[in-house]
Parts: C-alpha cells; structure tokens; sequence
C-alpha cells in the first residue's frame, strides 16, 4: 500500500491539491449540469435528443459578452460590476429562453407525428445553422468577455479556508448554478406548470386527453431549458473568458454524456450527471494526465451505456409483456 | 423477383465500384491547356482555411496572395523580383478552403489539380491540411508553397514526396530548438527544473511540443507532457498542477492566441510565478497581451519594416488590418510566379517545370526582410526565428533573433 502511495507524486498527496481541482470540477460540473438539464427535459416531454442546445448556449455566452460590452467592457464598466452580471445573466436567459421557443416551433413542432428520426436530423441542422449564423454575424475570431481586468480581476480573488482555496467567479457559478437548479426542481414539482410538465413526460396523449395545453407545456419547457443554457454560456464567459461559434459543440457533448449517465428525462440526474462529468474531467487532468481527460468522459458514457443504461438516478423502463 | 433484385443489386454493386474507381483514380486535368497558353495567362491555387475558427488567418493568406498578383500583374515593384523578370499574367483561379482539415483539404486539392490554369498553390495553411491536401497534389503534379505550415514531417522526405512541397517559413524544429536554448540560456531553466509542455492535440502544437520535449530532456530537464484539446477551454486544472509541480516554464504551442491567453490569465489566477512561452500559433498582439509572456514566430512583424510600408499601407487601405500570418503567403506566390516566369523563357512550361524552377528560386530580398532560397527537401534556407516578450502595455518587444 505504502509503495503505491510512494507513487503518486509529493504535491498530489495533499489536501489543498485535492480541493483545487474539486472545486474546478464542481464549476465545470456546474456548466454541464445546467445544460444537462435542457437535454432532459426536452427528452422527458418530446423523447427528442435536442442537439441544438449546445448552440443555444453558445449564444447565450455571445448575448452575455454584448451585454457587457454595451455597459463599457470590463476594462472600463459603466455600473456596479454585481449589477453587471446580474443584467449579463438576465439577457443570457431571456434570449436563448426565447430562442429555444422559436426553435420548437418552426424544427420541431411540425415533426411531432414524423418518425423519430426527422426531429432529431432537424435538430442537427439547427445546430449547424446557428454555428455558421454566429460565423456570419459575429465572425470566428473569439471573442473574451476579459473577465481578469473587470475591477482588477475581482472575481478572481481568493477566499481560503484552510486548505481549501476558492475564487470568487467559482463560488458565483456554483452558487448560481445550485440556486438554478433548486429553483427549476421546485417549479417543477410544487407548481401548476410543473404538474403539467411531468404529466406530459409521462403519457403525452393522455396528459392532452385530460385537459392540458401540451403544445403550451413543450414552449414552457424549451423556454425553461434554453434559459438554462444561456445561463450555462454566461457562466461559461464569467469563467473561461472566450466565446466562439463552435463553443457549444465540446460543451453540448458533454452536456448530453451528463443526461445520459445521471439518467435521460431524469431532473434530479442530469444535475448529478453533470457535476460527475466535470469532476472526472478535471481530477483525471490532475492526477492523471490531460490528454485522458475527454477519453474518460466517454468511457464513462460507454460504460453506463453497458451496465448501468437508466443512468444513475434514473428508473429501469417497464416492459409490459 | 428474387432474380431481378439479385440484377437489381448487382447493377448497385457495379456502379457503386465504378464511382469508387474514378474516385482513386490519379485525378487529372479536366482539359488541355496549350502549355503556351498557360505562359499568357496561367493560375495559382489557394489553399487554407477560409471558413471556421481560423478563417481569419486563411482570409489574410489569401488577400496577400491577391495583393501579390495585382502587383505582379500591374508591374509593380516587388521586393526580389529582378527588374528584366518578363511576368507571366496571374490569376487567382481557385480559393481551396481547406478548414485546416486533412480530408476537407484532399477535396479542394483535388479540384485544384483538375483545373488545368493552375500552375502552383499557395498553402495548404497548416500542417494537418498539408498531410491531407499535398498527397492529392502531388499526384496531379502540382508544387505548392505554404507560408504558414511548420510541421517537420512536411519536408521530411517519408510523408511527402520531395520536390513538390516548400514553405517560406522556419519548421516546427528549429522554432522550438529555439525556444529551448532561450529558456535554458536566458530564462534560466537548469537541469534539474521541471517544465510544464502542454500541445493542443493539433499536429502542429503536437510536432513542436515532441521537439521542444526533445531539447530539453537531453539537457537533463524533467518535462510534465501534456495535452488539451482546443475545445477544451478549462485550463485551471492544468495550471494547479503547474503551480503544484513548481515548475520553471510552461511551453503551450497553440494556434489560439486567445487561448493562449486565456491559460497564462488562469496560471496567474493559480498562484503560478514562473515563464509562460507561447509559439507563433499564438502570435496575435490584440489576442494575447499577458504582461511577461514570451512568443516565438517564425519571421518579423511587417509592420516593423520600414522597407516594405507602402506595400503594407496599399494592403490595409485595400483589406484592412494584417495577421503576422498573411505576408509570408505573398512571398510563396512571389516564388511561384518567379517560377513561371522562368519556365516560360522558352515560351511554355508545365506543372513539371514549374516545380523545378520553384526549386531553384532565390530572392535577394524579400517582404520578410530576408532572402529566401530553398534547401533540397523544401525547407526556406534562410530567415530565422524570433523571440518575443510581451510588455505591460501589450506590445512585443524582440528578445531574440535566431
């Protein structure tokens, strides 16, 4: 035991090394775990894999960095920075939230009845047509939302207790993150929506056939993931500074591996899934080596796949025989 | 029934092996040109990429090629050019957007071979298009000269046929030969340290990462190697564990400058002190302006050339602001065009001469500042590279000239 541990190098064997890339695991978590949560919703409601998300929170991340540079930039904002983030936030939801709802309505909304295929090919296209939109208006050159000159780089100082060392702009995303998350599981199990909402996820023709306005119930849940999404890209800036058309493809990926190991259609799941995904990413990257650090998200995806296909939490499909 | 689907699919099966054939076929030109015709009017190719993350490199190639042309055409002066040259009239007949994809780059290569104007291609850009795009040119006996592509197997003799692919710019080798005598001499990483080599999973970053890891090994450093794809944007992890390790330098050749960037700001945020040594990938002062950070690049920053400004003024009055990328790719057009006007002294040419004459091209100057002649395996014979440091106001200040 004492030989294997003398393998493992002096600073990966201590706790302020441990904690450090928790935390940065936890805040990558945090991004794929609220994506996550548009992918299963919409799979929950549609049985449809939305490979349009990623994208929708890639524009989010873009509406995020022109909100800040209508306020002055970071270099030199003209409000209070926390006032900053928060309109950078309420425009990053709001726009994607209305973007998803525009996207139900003209690629997928008239391949309700097509067969499965369709929806998810149209799903493709959209991806593709909102990357080489955002080519087109914002150009491929990134952009950074400079995060590290907003008041002195700010967010970027450092609160320590004891071994453990947190930056503020982590503590914001997780924060943020976890509020989302809470606030979305209460809307969705304490409220009228929410009722309806998993009504619809579990018999759509019976949820209609008892009075609910499904097409209604679809627009709130593309409306709620999308929000989701956006906020994910403006976490997204906060964090890791740049945006480019192609952000939402690695992301999106992840996001989806994220629904899928915590249990597609599966609130609760995706949140897990995502902080799981983040947390292999960044403790293989950290003790073992970054090149494995995408290989061991999919290996996990395939794993699930095999052994465990409901994801963690969620439940084994009933077959009626 | 059962007989007129066997018809049916042995019919698919033959014509399906029929496309395939004329697929692999050695692709040729769709038509005869006079080889004198050629020498009255004859085409240059552009390979690079022109459309995803890194058109706007591929953009500036390509408007410096026309630039290029429009000189060449309207008899201007040019840098290297003898005054008696008679220049054969160019055009630019084919923009081969590349995406720095292999495979996307075989395709355009293909088009450009089958068009029988084109005498040479400017590119491919980058390594990995070359790796992709040079074989299928090279069976349609086409030269190209890159003036961005520093991968070292390019002009190895083993991965590409000699004699059909050159470049204007130093290899990936001797860019990081570079690097490791300035870190060892200078920066002062002893045997012993420890430095920290991060690639980004590109063939480009991956061959001067393997020549860097090379340098500094056998000067008895210790290396912690690792890799981050450029999707990947989260380098805190990486930075922790430099910060961790202790080590001297971190060495990131990356073709993102703003990923550059993006890693020495999350090293500062770590805790990190030591060096942050960037590549000619990252070479963009509007992208990556971290305060102490070095950069190597593979030729001079026009804009420090007092000798070519009015080439420079007529280039941004006409498309706006250059990358330090852009230049090098008027100079392969230049090398090219020298090549046709060569050949045609007996009043035609063809690719074949072409190609050996571009061979034997040798400019006293150039736009680079520096003369430009070719060694037997394609490599540029002259010109050296570069070290930078970049200042508080982000600007670069020249460190070194190798």
């Amino acid at each position: 035991m004492h030989a294997l541990i003398a393998l493992i190098p002096s600073y990966e064997r201590t706790w302020s090394y441990l904690f450090g890339q928790v935390v940065a695991g936890l805040t990558l978590g945090s991004l794929y775990a609220l994506l996550a949560l548009g992918y299963s919703m919409v799979y929950g409601i549609l049985k449809l894999l939305n490979f349009a998300h990623g994208d929708v929170y890639m524009i989010g991340s873009y509406i995020g960095y022109f909100v800040l540079s209508a306020f002055g930039g970071s270099l030199n904002p003209s409000i209070p920075t926390l006032l900053l983030i928060l309109l950078m936030f309420g425009a990053g939801m709001l726009g994607p939230g209305l973007l998803g709802v525009v996207i139900e309505r003209f690629a997928y909304r008239p391949l309700r009845r097509a067969p499965r295929i369709a929806p998810l090919i149209s799903a493709l296209g959209v991806s593709f047509f909102l990357q080489q939109t955002a080519v087109l208006l914002f150009g491929s050159i990134p952009k950074s939302y400079n995060t590290f000159s907003l008041h002195n780089g700010v967010l970027f100082n450092t609160i320590t207790i004891g071994a453990l060392r947190v930056q503020y702009v982590q503590l914001v995303v997780v924060c943020s993150a976890l509020a989302l998350m809470v606030a979305l599981s209460l809307l969705v199990s304490r409220t009228q929506v929410g009722k309806a909402m998993r009504a619809t996820s579990v018999d759509l023709e019976a949820a209609t056939m008892m009075g609910i306005d499904v097409d209604r119930v679809i627009v709130f849940t593309f409306f709620v993931g999308s929000a989701l999404a956006g906020a994910a890209g403006v976490m997204n800036g906060l964090v890791y500074q740049n945006v480019n058309p192609y952000v939402g493809f690695q992301a999106g990926l992840k996001a989806f591996t994220a629904a899928v190991v915590g249990g597609i259609g599966n609130i609760r799941g995706a949140m897990v899934g995502g902080l799981i995904i983040g947390l292999a990413q960044t403790l293989t990257s950290g003790f073992l080596s970054s090149t494995f650090q995408d290989l061991i998200v999919f290996v996990i995806l395939i794993a699930f796949m095999l052994f465990r296909p409901s994801g963690v939490l969620g439940a084994a499909a009933i077959q009626k025989v | 029934m059962l007989r007129k689907s066997g018809v049916i699919a042995a019919a698919t099966a033959l014509v399906a092996l029929a496309v395939t054939a004329s697929a692999i076929a050695r692709p040729t030109a769709a038509s005869a040109v006079s080889a004198s015709g050629l020498c009255k009017s004859a085409g240059l190719g552009f390979g690079g990429p022109l459309s995803g993350g890194a058109a706007f490199l591929g953009d500036d190639q390509r408007n410096w090629m026309r630039l290029f042309i429009s000189y060449w055409n309207g008899g201007k002066p040019i840098p290297g050019v003898p005054k008696g040259m008679k220049r054969v009239h160019l055009t630019d007949a084919f923009d081969g957007d590349g995406q720095l994809n292999g495979q996307v780059a075989a395709t355009v290569a293909a088009q450009m071979v089958s068009n029988p104007k084109i005498l040479g291609v400017v590119g491919f850009a980058g390594t990995n298009e070359n790796l992709g795009g040079a074989p299928v040119l090279i069976r349609g006996g086409l030269a190209m000269i890159s003036g961005s592509a520093t991968g070292d197997q390019l002009t190895d003799g083993k991965t590409l046929k000699k004699g059909y692919f050159f470049r204007v710019v130093p290899n990936n080798s001797v860019q990081a030969k570079l690097g490791v005598k300035y870190m060892l001499t200078k920066i002062g990483v002893a045997k012993g340290n420890k430095v920290m080599i991060v690639d980004d999973a590109e063939a480009y970053a991956i061959g001067i990462a393997d020549a860097a890891q090379a340098g500094l090994k056998a000067a008895g450093v210790t290396v912690d190697r690792e890799s981050q794809d450029q999707k990947n944007t989260d380098y805190s992890s990486l930075a922790q564990k430099a910060v961790a390790e202790g080590v001297k330098v971190v060495y990131a050749p990356n073709q993102i400058a703003s990923d550059s960037q993006l890693f020495a700001q999350q090293l500062k945020a770590a805790g990190y002190r030591g060096a942050f040594f960037a590549t000619d990938g990252s070479y963009d002062n509007t992208s990556f302006t971290f305060s102490g950070a070095y950069v190597s690049f593979f030729a001079t920053d026009i804009y420090q050339l007092a000798s070519v400004h009015s080439i420079v003024h007529d280039f941004a009055a006409k498309y706006g602001k250059t990358t330090p990328f852009g230049a090098p790719s008027w100079v392969a057009a230049q090398a090219i065009a020298m090549a046709i006007a060569t050949s045609c002294s007996d009043g035609k040419t063809s690719r074949a001469e072409v190609r050996k004459d571009i061979a034997k091209v040798s400019m006293p100057k150039s736009l680079l500042g520096h003369p430009i002649k070719f060694t037997a395996n394609g490599d540029v014979a002259t010109g050296g590279v570069t070290i930078f440091q970049i200042q508080p106001n982000g600007t670069y200040k020249l460190v070194s000239a190798g």
